[in-house]
Formats: structure tokens, sequence, C-alpha cells
């Protein structure tokens, strides 16, 4: 087994009710899912850090979470009536635990290193943050380098920043698209590895553990 | 000689011949090919077309220097043997089995009585019961027409049109432990092995050798290479068992989604009846495909499978790449076996993905449903949604479950359901049965440990899997017709086309039905458990069948409902939305229906007593004692947490079966 040439941040989350979502499909059913794309972090640490240069994933321990849904009607300013109902997902902590948990893995790089370390902090991902969704807490558990394995991908991220997470290989792509900005108001869709994907990368990408040939 | 074709199919047609009865009858048989039978016993000539020198395929014609066969035939014969090989249940290369084995076998203390069938062991003796006979070849005359049928079959088809109830109870194979298999299974892909072999490879007349991506081979153990305990027997033919997976990436958002379904089961059909195509295809589900082809040099994956890519289809694939007589279909056991061996010879196991092509980068809208493609705007009923066309053309197809629609207006609650096969676990179960079977069988009993041991390691699961799968298809036929069969109190049928749907036809692992009260629940409940016991005794203890059940009102997400039928837990699963999630093996359903029909209050008051206590102390004990403390009657709580179901779990069906109006 080899070990990465990267280090990397730990920081957990944690947080009583968040709803990162599937992009918006159409109908009214909006499902999340149970990873943190590297697409929302990049966001999340421009907004509370100013850090543009952040390379992140995080993924939420199972153990810890259960879904459900929020059912809210939108209100439209314009006509002054509610919309059709929308039935959001979003994860809150299992039965016998208090938080839904996460783990967020940084490349360490210059931006990264200025983060807090010492204390945690408030920040918001996902959905409904008006409906108090998505409010974590951030903290700084310790600096890793972690081994190379091969195996299932547990969240996702750009094709494109695959080296800069350390993947040698990508050895069965599952590809969805991810939101890339382009400027303030625009952006595209970027070709993205999703779960199930099985790469050649650090440890903490992978789920279970893949054994056969490449 | 004959233009005929060859049908490898009809090689194994004298194991329908009843030979003692034709003994009675003066006719003298030995072993069950004819090739050197005495034709003037009959007073015909052996038949002409090229068939019937398949009937030489144990004779040892191993080797294409053979001079009993017409050199053309010759290479006919060997690849049917090759494809018999590979086909039979257990590895046809005994000689790793002690003299004792083979010295049982040859005296005839092996033969058991018909077939044995794994999941249903009854099955033969039941057929037998109600009239039926393997035996399609018992008299003077019907022994003519078998010899006649050689010149006069066209194709496969005529041979199981004809022939088929016999080799359903005709066994390939009539000694314990091999008589696993029925003879339809086994002649099925035998000759599906044989056609693609054929259709790859060469005949080099001159210097008589069959030649398959430049490997040159004269004789079987040259192309299929030796057992895996046989280190230096390297074969040179390698060829590819795909498990494929066909997935789709449509958002299931509007019903008229729901025809995905249909689009996905008519490509798996037309592509496993193509003429081009079909012999590829060994078995197949509504959403599963297991292949046999060539290396990727001879026959691109991509090229094969073209049309699941062309309608959008995602294939996830195992692929087990080996020399012929290392292919098996417990792919992950034959790895570890292989790896564990460190055996130099050609065996990989790969785990890959096609699909249509993914563009870098898109640029907005992406398409609502699939978010693979470009979406286009499309204004339907003053909704507008961004589709990609093919997904839009999913939903032109048609108006799946039309009558599901107006379930909205009455405000009825609904059950989604879905029977699904859990091929990994099919596995295990196929080789957890074989060994059941070696080791309980009376007749093995003399039989020493290490051949029990050699029988198990090379058990070859690919034609018993066949059988399940077909067995699987008629459990499925059953539950859609059985389904409107149930009554009543009063005897009126309880489902009618109108209150219980299968939206998409020729799809019967899916469907969808009113739901009143937890009787109805139930009464489809205990069909599948019925079906269950009829087409699988075997399987009630741990079941590769999954059922899920997902009843919520009829505006719930259809893609919650399937989210939660895709992935069963246990072997029932079942969720009410908001309520209840209730996963069971099918021993503890049948527990819980017994013991748990009271539907008085107490017992509801007492199940959520005891599952207060459950949840606030997380032990067994405690609630054990509360039990212990209550007056009779409620003994039956303890029994059923003795089968592992948790106070909540009891719970939960009981309020499933009593009360389904507050989901």
């Amino acid at each position: 087994m080899t070990q990465s040439p990267l280090n990397f941040l730990h920081y957990q989350i944690s947080t009583s009710a968040i709803a990162i979502g599937e992009r918006v499909k159409g109908g009214t059913f909006r499902p999340c899912i149970e990873s943190i794309p590297t697409s929302t972090l990049k966001g999340c640490f421009k907004e509370f850090f100013g850090c543009s240069d952040v390379s992140a994933i995080g993924f939420f321990k199972k153990e810890t979470l259960d879904k459900d849904i929020f059912t809210y009607a939108p209100f439209d300013t314009i006509t002054g009536t509610a919309k059709l109902p929308i039935f959001l997902e979003y994860l809150k902590p299992s039965q016998n635990n208090t938080a839904v948990l996460g783990d967020i893995y940084l490349l360490k790089n210059e931006a990264a290193e200025n983060l807090p370390r010492n204390k945690s902090t408030e920040i918001f991902l996902g959905a409904l943050k008006s409906k108090g969704f998505g409010r974590c807490e951030l903290s700084f558990i310790d600096e890793i380098k972690p081994e190379i394995n091969k195996g299932y991908l547990k969240g996702r991220l750009l094709e494109e920043e695959c080296h800069s997470f350390g993947i040698n290989r990508i050895i069965k792509p599952c590809y969805g698209y991810l939101f890339y900005p382009t400027s303030r108001i625009e952006g595209v869709y970027k070709r993205a590895l999703f779960e199930d994907s099985i790469v050649e990368g650090p440890e903490f990408l992978i789920g279970e553990k893949y054994e056969y040939d490449c | 000689m004959s233009d005929r074709a060859f049908i490898a199919e009809l090689h194994d047609i004298g194991k329908l011949v009843d030979k003692e009865s034709l003994k009675c009858q003066n006719i003298q048989i030995t072993g069950h090919t004819f090739h050197n039978f005495d034709f003037s016993q009959l007073g015909i000539n052996q038949p002409t077309s090229p068939s019937w020198w398949g009937q030489y395929h144990h004779e040892g014609i191993k080797s294409l220097t053979s001079t009993k066969i017409p050199i053309d035939n010759i290479p006919d014969v060997l690849l049917l043997e090759i494809a018999d090989e590979i086909s039979a249940s257990v590895s046809r290369t005994y000689p790793a089995l002690s003299d004792e084995f083979n010295k049982l076998r040859n005296e005839g203390k092996l033969v058991a009585e018909g077939l044995h069938i794994l999941w249903n062991p009854t099955y033969y003796q039941k057929q037998i019961n109600s009239g039926k006979s393997w035996a399609a070849f018992n008299t003077k005359e019907k022994l003519k027409e078998m010899f006649h049928f050689f010149d006069q079959c066209n194709n496969p088809e005529d041979f199981f049109a004809r022939y088929d109830e016999y080799l359903r109870l005709t066994a390939e194979d009539k000694s314990v432990p091999f008589n696993i298999n029925d003879l339809n299974t086994h002649v099925k892909l035998t000759g599906k092995v044989y056609r693609i072999l054929k259709k790859h490879s060469t005949f080099d007349k001159k210097q008589k050798k069959l030649i398959y991506r430049g490997e040159e081979i004269q004789n079987i153990t040259e192309a299929t290479g030796g057992r895996i305990t046989q280190p230096d027997k390297k074969g040179k033919w390698i060829y590819r068992l795909v498990f494929c997976e066909v997935k789709f990436s449509n958002g299931l958002i509007r019903r008229k989604d729901l025809n995905v379904f249909k689009k996905r089961t008519d490509t798996i059909k037309a592509f496993s009846e193509n003429e081009k195509t079909k012999d590829y295809v060994l078995f197949f589900t509504a959403d599963f495909l297991c292949l046999f082809v060539p290396k990727e040099e001879e026959l691109p994956l991509q090229i094969l499978i073209k049309p699941f890519i062309d309608t959008g289809f995602i294939l996830d694939y195992k692929e087990l790449e080996a020399e012929l007589n290392l292919l098996t279909s417990s792919i992950g056991r034959q790895y570890k076996t292989f790896h564990e061996k460190r055996i130099n010879r050609n065996l990989k196991l790969f785990e890959k993905r096609l699909g249509p092509e993914n563009p870098a980068e898109i640029t907005p809208p992406l398409c609502d449903s699939c978010q693979m493609r470009p979406g286009q705007e499309r204004i339907k009923d003053k909704i507008h949604e961004y589709l990609c066309d093919g997904c839009f053309n999913i939903r032109e197809i048609g108006e799946p479950a039309a009558i599901y629609a107006k379930w909205d207006e009455e405000d009825v609650k609904a059950a989604w359901l879905k029977i699904s096969l859990d091929q990994k676990h099919l596995d295990e179960t196929i080789h957890r049965l074989f060994e059941k079977y070696v080791d309980s069988h009376p007749a093995m009993q003399p039989v020493q440990a290490d051949d029990k041991k050699i029988l198990k390691e090379m058990f070859r699961p690919l034609a018993v899997q066949m059988g399940f799968i077909r067995d699987y298809q008629s459990f499925l036929d059953d539950f859609s017709d059985q389904i409107f069969n149930i009554k009543q109190r009063d005897q009126s049928p309880q489902y009618t086309n109108d209150s219980f749907l299968f939206p998409i036809e020729g799809y019967n692992e899916f469907g969808i039905f009113k739901v009143k009260s937890g009787e109805e629940i139930l009464s489809v409940l205990d069909l599948f458990y019925d079906l269950l016991e009829t087409h699988f005794p075997e399987c009630l203890e741990s079941s590769p069948i999954k059922f899920s059940m997902s009843i919520a009102r009829t505006k719930y997400p259809y893609r919650n409902h399937w989210e939660f039928l895709s992935n069963p837990k246990k072997d029932i699963n079942i969720q009410i939305a908001g309520s209840s999630l209730l996963s069971l093996s099918v021993q503890q359903y049948r527990s819980l229906r017994q013991k748990l029909q009271n539907n008085d209050h107490r017992t509801s008051h007492w199940l959520h007593r005891l599952s207060d206590i459950e949840q606030k102390t997380q032990s067994k004990m405690v609630v054990q004692l509360e039990i212990m403390k209550n007056p009779s009657g409620y003994s039956f709580i303890t029994d059923l947490m003795q089968q592992g179901l948790s106070i909540r779990q009891i719970l939960d069906f009981h309020k499933l079966i009593n009360e389904v109006k507050g989901v």
C-alpha cells in the first residue's frame, strides 16, 4: 500500500437538518444526497472564508442520519399566491443521535492553511437556509497523509479535480454533472465522477474496496 | 453431404430414451449415444443429417485427427464437446476424484431417482405423480421416430417445441450429485455456446486445425485448458462471461416516465431474440443479462450492446475473461480461488460501465429528467420543463397506468410493489443448496470427504442459474395471474384490472394497487409467500427473490417509491411513507403472520408500551422481564423475539395489518 504525496486537512461538520439537493429536477420532489460535492464546498468556503482556491469534498456518516421530507409552498410575490407545494428531502439525526455528522477533507494548500483550526465555526450549506436548514458547525480534526486504495468513490467531484484530490486512476467512471460557475450569474455543467465510480486514490474518498483487475 | 445445419441441441436426445422398456422389447442399447447402435434391430438406416455426428461427442472424439467422422463434421463435434463441458453443472474432468468414487459411480450406486431441482426437490416426483414422464422414446416406433427426427429437425426451436415436456423432466446426468440440471437447460446452453464458438473460429481443413484469434487447436484440452487445480494445463481459447445490469438515468418524475421500464424490457427482449445476438445471451431478466462473448479484440462489447447504448441505457457489468475451462458464473468466488492458488493461467475479472457518451461540458439548461444531456424547453399543460430528446421520447411512448391518474381524485392510498432477483444472493443460494445436497443425499454417505470437497469445488452453477431464472419467470407469471384470483370474504375478487395494475406490459416484477385496509396488503404478501413456497421451497430460509412494497397517498413522489423498491434490505420490505419501515426475512414474516392476527386494542397498547421500554432501555432483558410480569396471553411476543424480531418490528407489523388509514 502506498501513501498519497498530498496532505489533507480533516474537518468535521455537525448539523441538525440539511438538504444538499440533487440538481433541481422537474416536478415537486427535491431529493437530497448524502455527500457534499466539491462544487458545494467551493461556493461555501468562498462565501464564508473568502477562499476561492479550495479543493474540498465531504461525506455524511450514514449511521448518524435519517432522511425525511419537508413540505412547503413557495410564495409567488408577483401574483400574491402560493405555488404548488414542494417536497424537500433532507437529512436529520437518526434515532439516538443529536446531530448529523460528516467529514470534510481539504487539500492542504495556501488557501486551506488560512482556515480556522482552533475553534469551531458556523457555516451554512445546502438549500432552504431561510427555513433553518443547513446550519453547520465546522471543526478542525487533524492533518492527514492518506493511504492510496482502490475502491468505490463515496462522493462527487469534477473530473478535472481528480488530480488535485490525488486520484491516480479512474477504473470505472460513473459520470454525472456538477454546476460550475463561470461568473456571478452564469455557469456550465461539468462532467463529474459520481458515487460508485471505481478509482485509485486517497482512502478517505473510498467506501468499499475494489478487489479485481483494472 | 447434407446441407442441413448441425443442431447441437440434439446431442443428448438419447437421454430421453427409456432403455429398460426397449430392452423388454428386445432392443439393445448401451449408453445414451447411438454411434454404435445396431440399426438392423429397427430395420432402418442411420440418419444422414450433420446433427447425427453429434452422437459421437462422448466417443472420445477429442481430436480433429479422428477418422470416425467425415472431415467436414469433425470441427462441429469438437466444438460441441467443448460447449457440452462448459454447460455441465459439474466439471467433467473427473480424474481428481478417487477410485472409490468412480467405482461407486460405475456400479450405478449413485444413480438417483430422477431430477433433483436444488430449490424445489419435490418437483420431479410431483410431475411423475401427475402422470408426466421423462421418457419420450419407450417403444420401437418411438425410437424410429427419434432417428427420423435427426433428418427432419430444421432448427433448435423444432426440437424444443416437440420434446420440451420430456426435456424438463430428464436430468442431464442421472447420478447424484450431478442430477441437478434438467436437459432443457443443458442443451439450450450447449447450443448457444456451440454456435458462438463456431461463429468465432475457422477450420483449416488442410492442417486439421480450429483457429480462434490466431490460436490453433486440435483437441479439447488445448482449447479449454485443465481444471483450476491444474496450474500447467493452460487453455488457448479465452472467452468472456459478462453479467450486465441494465440501468437508466431517467428520473421518475411523471407517470409517463414509467415508460422507461417498457423501453428496457422491450430492448432486452429484442436483443435476446434477435438472430444475430440471441446466442450471446445465456439468460436474462427484466433488468439483467448474462452474455457469453469472445475477447474484446474479436468482438468489442460496445458494438454488441449498441442497441442499449443507442436507446440511452447504461450497462454496469462484471466481466470474467478466462480460459474456457475456468469460466464460471460464480465469478467472485472463482477469482478468489484463482488468486489464492497463485496459478499462472489466464483469468481476469473486471468491473466496467458502458453507456451513451458524456460530453465534458454542457451549457445550461440540463435535462430535468436524466441530467446527463442538454435539455430543450418543452411546454405541456402550461408546465415548462427542460428535457433531452431521449427523455422526451420515453414520455411519448404512451400512457402507462392511466387509471392511476384517476386514483388521485378518489383520494386513496396506493401500494407500489416490486419483486426482484438478487443475482449475488442467487449465486450464494445455489452454492449453499448444492453443498447441502452433496452432504445430505443418502447415496453420498459412502463417498469420502475429500471427494465431496472436490465435487463442491468443481461445481459449475451457470446452467443451474439458467434453470432458476426460468422458474423465476414462471413464478412471476403465476403471481400476475393469481393476484386476480384472490377472493374477499364474500367471495368477490379482491382485485380487478382497475384496482391492481401492472403498469408495464411484460414487466411482471412491478405492480401498483389500491389500498384500503391492511387485509389487502396481507393478501398480496400471502400470495408472494405461497408462490415462493410452491416454486422455491428451499429458499424460504434465505431468499434471493425479494419483495418490496411502498405505501403512500397517490401524490407521493414516484422517485421515493422507486428508491425504496430498488434497494431491498431483506427478503420482505415494507414502507408506509412517514410512518414505518419494516424489513423481514421470509421466516420472520411467516411467524408474524401466524402469531399476530389478534386485532384487539390491548395488544396494540401492550406493544406500544413494550416498544417504549425497548427504545428507552435498549435492553431485550428488560423487555422480557416486562412480558413476564404480564398475565398470560402475550407469550407469542417472546416467541417472535426469538426469531430475531424487535418489539418495534412487531409493533410496525401490527400497525400495518390493522390500520393503514393514517398514511
